[in-house]
């Protein structure tokens, strides 16, 4: 029974509807206050500590209102997330949920999106790491590395030296066991949301209300493309989203936690960005490395604040790169899974419990980006990838709500479709002003992906294979249906997988299955 | 050829002695009871010396007394009290003397469940160049059990797939059936890496998937090797923890469980890595620690036969 071409590109996975995947054990157990911590946690760390210079000097001391735009947006579509998180219990990300609700090809697109949000971000994050480092390195021993080894070509530089350390020490830890890098994460979690409080506390000490004078240089555009770049570093929000399933009481406590954790987050950022911008000129911002340990040597004048903060910092973005690199190959792993990625993603290596070749394969090549791209680029690659992401989760929400009306949801989008709308406007408006080249660069991108989908992922698709086998029947226009309850409630079980249809006779004339 | 079980004097450990009939009796071994006590250094003859050598040997006889007391009649015992200079060095003199194919020991601590190590066992179990058998605190057994079960942990290490293979070939000596256990705590997922809590139940099946396919392939192995035990099973065990993932999966009370050296460890000794440490820790039964050596000779064994 092969499939039509429209059929195929837009197969969509069947939504479980059991309320969740089998061996889950994780259920309803985490309170609103963890939950406000969880978005806390994620987010504050990726990109205040250096995205500072890279947003100041295009928008001006009104950079705190892009703080305050991009958080708005990306609250916005942080609460379509959670509508599909908490309808969708499965684990992916964005690219499950299109995968259930928009069909393939979609979810191919956002799998593009996604591989880039989180591969790039994981360089931009480890090449502000580097910035850092260099900066403790000097003030406690004080020697610097050389520019040749801590720049990417474009800034005049060979490699990123630091960078690539980093992410190849991220790798070690990952693969070593998830269970040590959680702990560790905790950790660093912490630290440097101590830190930020100490910038602010030595920091307000040097406030000067003349640094706010010229306060939008370049106008609303200005903060705009200042929200586009600044705009990843609420990226962490989404985890809030994606405890949707294993939330207590969520269609209350989601909600509050994804606004609690934004106004938290939107305010220290605002705190911060407030406390450097009294402290520092804004036109001093532009390209300063490790800014915010520079601007407290600068106001003290003695090197130990700085030497915190460098070493908080050191400290707290090595947590941000475990954790985006970790995400980046657990998505990677559920779309080998589905048969869009090859099978080396979904090798676990009995041993360590963990995806090794995976991880491997996904550091090397951040490794690369993080050595030999410039970090403006790079974050502004994650911000059009996840913005791109979560406009497509703001499409999935609405069309969900027509072509599933009666799918149970644990949360349910507010003002709909007001906060949808709105989500998709505020996702293009700052999309707008990102730079022609990011987003031909992205466009590139998702068309490769896309080429490669076409050739190879649509053949491989493990959805597909079961189509082509009568365990999943059509059932209406995009929509197909296990072909049994009893065949579904066997698929989630643990004696059989999707993976077993490789030991199956996949006899295209259409015969039954051999097991 | 002989189990060797260690009894400290002032404290005969009833679980040991209960452990060290039921291999004695299921591998057909002759029993020796020993306990070290330490000798004068450098020896000498003064008067102090002797009467408080004497006094150990007392002592050291009234806990051998009390262990033979706990062993059957059909047990064929031997009893030796060996003086050295530690009780880690004596008793590995004692198995080389007895030729030994286990060491027995008890459990340090009585309190709580599983194993704990002494400094006297963990410092064995860096020595020792034959298998360790340590009872949990507890342990007993019924009038004339035999060994009913070996469970190996398989790790999805070689070298643990070789352990495997050789407790096969143990428990087919022993007249017992192979159980393959592999055991998981399920990894806490990173809560702000955006791909859901649930990012590592896949991660966890997969690993599920891969440890089953390659338990099979051993499995196969020993249905063809010539020493084929009485039943021959593979389970995983997952847990939030170490106890739970090892009280996962049943046990019986005549069951040991054989656990591989890390890896890492020196090749002729004992390392415990940090699963097997932990895994020991929660032990609800008897615990064989296998040195790497010894897993070559146990693999030698069942290759051969």
């Amino acid at each position: 029974m092969a499939s039509s071409l429209r059929q195929q590109l837009f197969r969509v996975k069947p939504v479980p509807r059991d309320g969740g995947e089998a061996g889950s054990q994780l259920k309803r157990s985490i309170g609103l206050f963890q939950l406000i911590m969880i978005g806390v946690g994620g987010t504050i760390g990726t990109g205040i500590f250096f995205i500072l210079s890279e947003a100041v000097p295009i928008a001006g001391p009104a950079v705190i209102w892009s703080f305050v735009i991009a958080g708005t947006v990306a609250g916005l579509s942080v609460l379509c997330y959670a509508e599909l998180a908490s309808s969708v219990p499965v684990s992916g990300s964005s690219y499950s949920y299109a995968y259930s609700t928009l069909g393939e090809l979609p979810a191919m697109g956002v799998a593009a999106c996604l591989l880039l949000e989180y591969g790039v971000s994981t360089a931009a994050v480890a090449v502000g790491w580097s910035q850092y480092v260099n900066q403790l390195v000097l003030n406690i021993f004080g020697f610097e590395f050389p520019h040749e080894l801590l720049y990417a070509p474009e800034e005049g530089g060979i490699i990123n030296l630091p960078a690539v350390i980093l992410i190849f020490l991220c790798m070690g830890l990952l693969i070593r066991g998830t269970s040590q890098s959680v702990v560790a994460n905790t950790i660093m979690v912490l630290t440097k949301i101590a830190v930020l409080l100490f910038f602010v506390a030595v920091g307000i000490t040097g406030w000067n209300v003349d640094h706010f004078a010229n306060f939008a240089p370049f106008g609303f555009a200005g903060v705009m493309t200042g929200a586009g770049i600044i705009f990843f570093s609420f990226v962490g929000l989404d985890a809030v989203a994606t405890a949707g399933d294993e939330a207590k009481n969520p269609r209350r406590n989601l909600p509050i936690a994804l606004i609690a954790a934004l106004i938290v987050v939107t305010g220290v950022y605002v705190l911060v960005a407030l406390t450097a911008l009294g402290a520092q000129a804004s036109g001093d911002f532009a390209g300063q490395s490790a800014g915010l340990s520079a601007i407290l040597e600068n106001i003290v004048g003695a090197t130990w604040p700085g030497t915190v903060v460098a070493a908080g910092a050191v400290i707290s973005i090595f947590s941000v790169t475990l954790v985006v690199l970790y995400g980046q190959t657990r998505i990677l792993f559920a779309m080998s899974r589905d048969g869009m990625a090859p099978k080396v993603f979904q090798k676990v290596n009995p041993r360590t419990m963990t995806p090794v070749a995976n991880t491997v394969i996904v550091s090397v090549i951040v490794g690369i980006l993080a050595g030999v791209l410039p970090i403006n680029f790079l974050a502004e690659m994650t911000s059009i990838g996840t913005l791109a992401a979560f406009l497509v989760v703001s499409i999935a929400v609405m069309v969900l709500r027509r072509r599933e009306p009666e799918l149970e949801r644990k949360f349910r989008v507010p003002l709909y479709p007001v906060i949808p709308i709105l989500s998709i406007i505020g996702c293009l408006w700052i999309i707008k002003d990102l730079r022609p080249i990011t987003i031909f660069v992205f466009a590139g991108w998702t068309a490769l992906v896309l080429v490669w989908y076409y050739f190879t992922g649509r053949k491989n698709s493990v959805l597909g294979k079961q189509i082509d086998t009568g365990m999943i029947v059509l059932t209406g226009p995009g929509r197909y249906r296990l072909a049994s309850e009893g065949v579904y409630g066997d698929l989630n079980a643990d004696d059989l997988d999707v993976d077993d249809l490789d030991s199956m006779d996949l006899d295209p004339a259409g015969s039954e299955p051999r097991r | 050829m002989t189990v060797v079980v260690g009894v400290a004097p002032n404290h005969a450990s009833e679980a040991a002695i209960h452990l060290a009939v039921l291999l004695a009796r299921s591998y057909d071994r002759d029993l020796v009871v020993a306990s070290v006590n330490s000798v004068a250094w450098p020896p000498s003859d003064s008067r102090v010396d002797t009467e408080y050598q004497t006094f150990l040997i007392k002592n050291a006889r009234a806990a051998i007394d009390a262990a033979v007391a706990l062993i059957p009649s059909d047990i064929r015992v031997r009893t030796v009290v060996h003086g050295a200079s530690s009780a880690r060095r004596g008793l590995l003199e004692v198995c080389e003397a007895e030729k030994a194919v286990r060491l027995v020991l008890g459990s340090a601590s009585e309190a709580g469940e599983g194993i704990r190590l002494g400094s006297v066992s963990f410092g064995l179990l860096q020595a020792a160049e034959i298998p360790v058998a340590i009872a949990p605190h507890g342990f007993a057994l019924e009038p004339g059990a035999r060994l009913s079960r070996v469970t190996a942990a398989y790790s999805g290490s070689e070298t643990s797939a070789e352990l495997v293979l050789g407790g096969a070939a143990v428990a087919a000596d022993a007249g017992a059936g192979i159980r393959i256990a592999s055991f998981h705590t399920r990894p806490r997922a990173f809560a702000s890496a955006g791909v859901g809590l649930q990012a590592e139940d896949q991660v966890v099946k997969q690993w599920e998937m891969t440890i089953r396919a390659h338990t099979t392939e051993i499995l196969g192995e020993i249905e063809q090797s010539g020493r084929v035990p009485e039943s021959v099973e593979v389970v995983v065990g997952a847990g939030k923890n170490w106890r739970e993932a090892l009280r996962a999966i049943p046990w019986e009370g005549t069951e040991v469980l054989l656990l591989g050296s890390s890896s890492l460890g020196p090749l002729a000794r004992i390392s415990l890595g940090s699963h097997a440490a932990k895994i020991l820790r929660a032990a609800p039964v008897p615990v064989v620690l296998v040195p790497r050596r010894a897993t070559d000779e146990y693999l030698a064994r069942a290759r051969a036969e």
